[in-house]
């Protein structure tokens, strides 16, 4: 039996709120400081602007804090929310949760999108949202137990910090007998060391009878989380049925659930095998178009890149459906059952490790130099309970590997260790640094933008190199895809609101390969219509995969092939079906639109969201040293000679290198008008008064902060 | 040669991924089972 207690020092008992067409209306507030529990009513009007999901997330907290909180300020808050049409089983990707909060490594609100049951057991135990903020002096638990109707405070003693255990241990202690009611989130031993902390939300799967996990990555909340001395937070609730959201039209929304289901289910086995290989599959393909992170995103292919692709997951993982919420079709989130570290605290013992996903075998494989299917899982594994962000590792080690490299670290600055690219063993060494809060993993563990500033001023590192390599945006290091060779995905990182994640935007193939945007106002739409139909599944509690990993047959067909144009409309029936609120497929977008500027608004609140910040390190956009323009010099000649007329004849590559940035961050600023021209922005990328006012966004504080940024 | 696949970076012909820098080179057998990929906007 697990030796840990658990204190109550709260009850609140509540009458749940029912759940009426996808809504309780309700939301939930816990104060740590204070141990303040209230349920709030959600006004109408927060409800049709809003919607839910990201959206609600952000009013709460931009009601919390002010344009001075800071990441570890009481006020900021964590929030977590589904959506109306989040908790369906069966609808594809029908569960998904947001978290928000202000970033450590941003400053400014970071979300992140996450399976599991917690949003979904939260909403049906009553509330549409969770907010939660203060500071506990002691490690505290919160339970949501919508079964019984109570909120309960649990001071704790004894419990490790490790995720994997613990997300176990407490569900086996909120209900042993029937676990699959319990969904835990918490974060590991390392996030409270460092500012890459994630969250680890779990679901119970019945089949394997192990509880799984899936994480909210991203901008370090498992490190606000850690912070505020949370433990975790645990949704208890029961059955689970397609009228669990009293849907405004049943047998409408068990149609569309119907087609899109069924359609995953023939197609997907022709098309990406999700439901076999994961996201793996993107492995050679990426390869293939020199498009792999490969060396700190020095180069895009590597002969060794097979070993770390679907051929060889695909019989690693473990057979079974692998549905990170109840019934989705795609099942792409797989696991690997008995395998064994080879360090750590759990060396030699048999583990099961949730994943890999494309994400987390390029950024730690490929752009570490290691192509090593084992190793990758024991990187994802501790990251994991470890409780820390897979890509900002990944990232953020292949900067240091470079640097290393480079002679801008050396041995002296690292306890001993060699770094290069390649050294497996140190790479987890840092992992584990992280987890006992020692050596030099507490460096690597602030992230890149906090080693650049460290690396020149305590170890004299040349800051203009680290600037051009350190594959960082806002704060955020890099998701795993190479933007060099496509502007549009240069806009796609640059421009998202919360760093350079490839959730809003994502259109290399179509740029690149499909050349389907020639011109800046091409792109520039492209640079509107996708990031803001992807904020849409945010809003709603849904998972994107099953829009455009698997496609209708007849899809090439359409005008408009990459928008999925039915699926838009399968979705736009779902919304409509559930909320009773009648929407075709062209108001999805406003809808979206308003949160999107709302969000954009509030980074300028906290001092950013303007032009500067949507500023991208060279490497992301051309090739930085002479090695890396040789690796794909026939292009780069090409682009010099044709897209920008230099005649090359007899020049250096040095100067070749140094005329290429000249154009092409040119050419990324033109690209900046062009998009906050169409987003009705300004030329400074500030929302005019004329967007908020047409989006219902001008609230008194909104136009005042305009007013403030020199917007009238 | 692998024709009709515009928007579609990859194949997959018998099972085996292709990807579109191999379209060209690549031979097809007789009773080829090729299935197009829809990477188009992924990620
Ligand atoms: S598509 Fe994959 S990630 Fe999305 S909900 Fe389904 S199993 Fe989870």
């Amino acid at each position: 039996m697990a030796d840990f207690t658990l204190k109550e020092i709260k009850s609140l008992e509540y009458v749940r709120p029912e759940i009426e067409k996808g809504y309780t209306d309700h939301s939930l507030h816990v104060d740590l400081s204070s141990k303040d529990i209230k349920i709030n009513p959600i006004e109408p009007k927060v409800k049709e602007k809003f919607i839910g999901g990201k959206g609600y997330d952000l009013w709460f907290m931009w009601n919390s804090v002010t344009g001075k909180t800071k990441w570890n300020d009481p006020e900021n808050a964590i929030c977590i929310a589904s959506g109306p049409l989040g908790g369906t089983p069966g609808y594809p990707g029908g569960g998904k949760s947001i978290v928000t909060t202000i970033s450590p490594l941003t400053g400014i609100p970071i979300d992140s999108n996450v399976g599991g049951y917690f949003g979904p057991y939260t909403k049906f135990s009553g509330f549409d949202a969770l907010e939660i903020t203060g500071k506990s002096d002691a490690q505290i638990v919160v339970l949501i137990d919508g079964i019984d109707s109570k909120i309960k405070l649990y001071e704790v003693e004894g419990l490790t910090d490790d995720s994997y255990t613990l997300s176990a241990q407490l569900t086996e202690y909120f209900d042993k007998d029937k676990p699959v009611n319990i969904s835990v989130v918490s974060t590991g031993s390392a996030a409270k060391h460092t500012e890459l902390g994630c969250l680890n939300f779990t679901w119970f799967d019945a089949k394997r009878k192990r509880v799984r996990y899936k994480q909210a990555g991203r901008g370090g909340i498992g490190t606000v989380f850690a912070h505020k001395n949370i433990k975790a937070v645990v949704a208890r609730w029961g059955s689970v049925s397609l009228k669990s959201n009293n849907p405004a039209d049943f047998d409408a929304m068990k149609n569309v659930t119907k087609l899109h289901a069924g359609e995953i289910n023939e197609l997907d086995p022709k098309q990406n095998r999700m439901a076999l290989v994961g996201t793996t599959h993107l492995v050679p393909i990426m390869n293939d178009h020199d498009c792999l992170p490969v060396n700190n995103f020095k180069y895009g292919m590597h002969p060794e890149a097979h070993n770390i692709g679907e051929a060889v997951y695909e019989h690693i993982f473990d057979k079974g459906f692998d549905g990170c919420w109840r019934g989705c079709a795609v099942a792409c989130a797989h696991g690997v059952k008995d395998f064994v570290p080879f360090t750590g605290p759990y060396k030699g013992q048999k583990v099961f490790v949730d994943g890999p996903e494309y994400e987390t075998v390029a950024g730690c494989g490929s752009n570490l130099g290691v192509f090593d299917p084992f190793f990758i899982l024991e990187m994802n594994f501790y990251c994991d309970t470890y409780g820390l962000d897979t890509i900002s590792i990944g990232t953020g080690i292949a900067f240091v590997m470079e640097c290393f490299e480079m002679g801008l670290i050396t041995k002296e600055h690292t306890g001993g260790m060699d770094l290069s690219f390649g050294n497996r063993l140190n790479a987890l060494e840092l992992l584990h640094q992280m987890a006992r809060g020692e050596g030099f993993g507490l460096i690597v563990g602030k992230g890149i933008r906090k080693m650049k500033a460290i690396f020149a001023k305590d170890f004299g590192a040349d800051s203009s190199i680290m600037q051009d390599i350190g594959m960082e945006a806002k704060g955020l290091e890099f998701s795993e895809y190479m933007t060099k060779e496509s502007l549009a995905q240069q806009g796609g990182y640059g421009m998202a609101l919360k760093g350079p994640q490839h959730d809003e935007a994502w259109l290399i193939f179509l740029d690149m390969v499909h050349n389907f945007m020639p011109t800046f106002e091409n792109k520039a739409e492209a640079l509107h219509w996708f990031p803001m139909f992807r904020t849409w599944f945010g809003l709603c509690g849904l998972c994107k995969l099953p829009w455009n990993d698997i496609v209708p047959e007849d899809n090439r067909q359409n005008p408009e092939p990459a928008k999925v144009v039915k699926h838009v409309g399968w979705y736009a029936d779902f919304f409509s079906s559930v909320t009773g609120r009648k929407v075709s497929p062209d108001d999805l977008i406003p809808m979206s639109e308003a949160v999107y500027n709302f969000q954009r608004l509030f980074n300028l609140k906290m001092g950013y969201g303007t032009r500067e910040f949507d500023t991208l390190p060279y490497r992301a956009v051309g090739p930085v040293t002479v090695d890396e323009y040789l690796s794909r010099v026939e292009r780069y000649d090409k682009d010099l000679i044709e897209n920008y007329k230099v005649d090359i004849t007899g020049m250096e590559t040095a100067d070749k290198v140094a005329v290429l940035r000249k154009h092409r961050e040119a050419r990324y600023e033109q690209l900046k008008d062009a998009v906050y021209k169409r987003r009705g922005w300004t030329p400074n990328g500030i929302p005019t008064l004329e967007t908020v006012k047409r989006l219902g966004i001008d609230f008194p504080d909104v136009i005042e902060l305009l007013k403030a940024n020199g917007v009238e | 040669m692998i024709e009709h696949t515009q928007f579609c970076a990859a194949v997959r012909l018998n099972g085996k991924l292709i990807s579109t820098p191999s379209f060209d080179t690549t031979k097809i057998p007789d009773n080829a089972v090729i299935y197009l990929l829809p990477l188009i906007a992924g990620g």
